[in-house]
């Protein structure tokens, strides 16, 4: 049997733990080292390692149901103790060998632990219609001159649309960086994530903020009054928040 | 959906591809789990973004480039 590792943190929560299945289906323990515990399961390495993914519906179910059950961990313990999350899939040969791992890298464990203590990460997504968003009269009626031909007023119309599309993807560019600006200034860390495709998501229209955020818990609320100020959904204008998350997108220090 | 909770919300799937899938602290694990796996499965999930972007229309395959 080989040992995933889930996570690391200082104080297990083992009451947290209790009834608890990993990504195996197996139950889920601590490892104990110097003040450290590492959080895992027993795995058999072979169920990981048999079949390489190919990208089909099979896949993804399969992929789906390993990043649950390893969130699924991993967000019970952050609800109840300051959790370091390791990259998903990390699998040792054996417990001595996670054992070496909490020696080796102790200290670089502990100033993680300490960057994240007391903080949570919230998840803030920036989401335009661009029906509605920033619409201004011109941009539905261009001046159509009284001589031009139909092919002309045509041509002129869909100019007219390329550019008011165009000045409101800026504007939307322009207001995603506002509220990333207002929603850092709250927040200990922040960190720019890829906006979401549309077909996973299941959202309408443009993303151009899709943020992670390590905030105080003390600042909870200030987050809260960040989103709610630029949420303005008459204006095709809307923040999501999810969250709170376990500091997944601040377990690293960010790279340059 | 764990144990008794009531009525937990369950995190949007996409929402975990952002934070699991390039997230977490990396520690020289020796099963090759997250190499051999995790990365073929990374490549899948960007072989299906991109076929679905191409067969989407415009509107909603720009989603989020502005």
């Amino acid at each position: 049997m080989a040992t995933y590792v889930y996570a690391i943190t200082r104080r297990p929560a083992l009451e947290r733990l209790r009834g608890m299945r990993g990504v195996s289906g197996e139950p889920v323990r601590s490892i104990e080292r110097g003040g450290l515990s590492a959080i895992v399961g027993s795995v058999d390495p072979r169920r990981f390692s048999e079949e390489p993914a190919r990208g089909g519906e099979e896949d993804l179910r399969a992929l789906e149901g390993l990043l649950r059950a390893h969130h699924r961990v991993v967000q019970a313990l952050a609800g109840a103790t300051t959790v370091l999350p390791l990259r998903l899939g990390t699998v040792y040969r054996g417990d001595e060998r996670v054992e070496a791992l909490l020696e080796d890298r102790r200290a670089e464990f502990e100033a993680t632990l300490e960057r994240i203590a007391g903080r949570t990460e919230w998840g803030v997504k920036l989401l335009v219609d661009p029906a509605v968003f920033d619409a201004e009269p011109e941009d539905r009626e261009p001046d159509g001159r009284a001589d031009a031909g139909a092919g002309t007023r045509y041509l002129l119309r869909r100019q007219a649309e390329e550019r008011s599309r165009q000045r409101r993807r800026d504007r939307a560019a322009a207001l995603a960086d506002a509220v990333h600006t207002a929603l850092d200034a709250v927040a200990a860390a922040s960190r720019r994530h890829a906006p979401q495709n549309a077909r996973l998501s299941g959202h309408r229209g443009w993303m151009p903020l899709n943020g992670a955020y390590l905030v105080a818990q003390s600042r909870d609320r200030e987050l809260l009054a960040v989103v709610r100020r630029f949420d303005d959904p008459e204006h095709g204008i809307r923040l999501e928040l999810t969250g709170p998350w376990a500091p997944y997108s601040f377990a690293e220090e960010e790279r340059a | 959906v764990s144990g008794s909770a009531p009525v937990a919300r369950e995190d949007a799937l996409v929402d975990l591809l952002d934070r699991l899938l390039a997230t977490g602290v990396v520690v020289a694990a020796e099963v090759t789990l997250s190499v051999a796996d995790v990365d073929l499965i990374r490549i899948s999930l960007r072989a299906l973004v991109t076929s679905v972007r191409a067969l989407e229309p415009v509107d909603a395959a720009e989603e989020g480039a502005a």
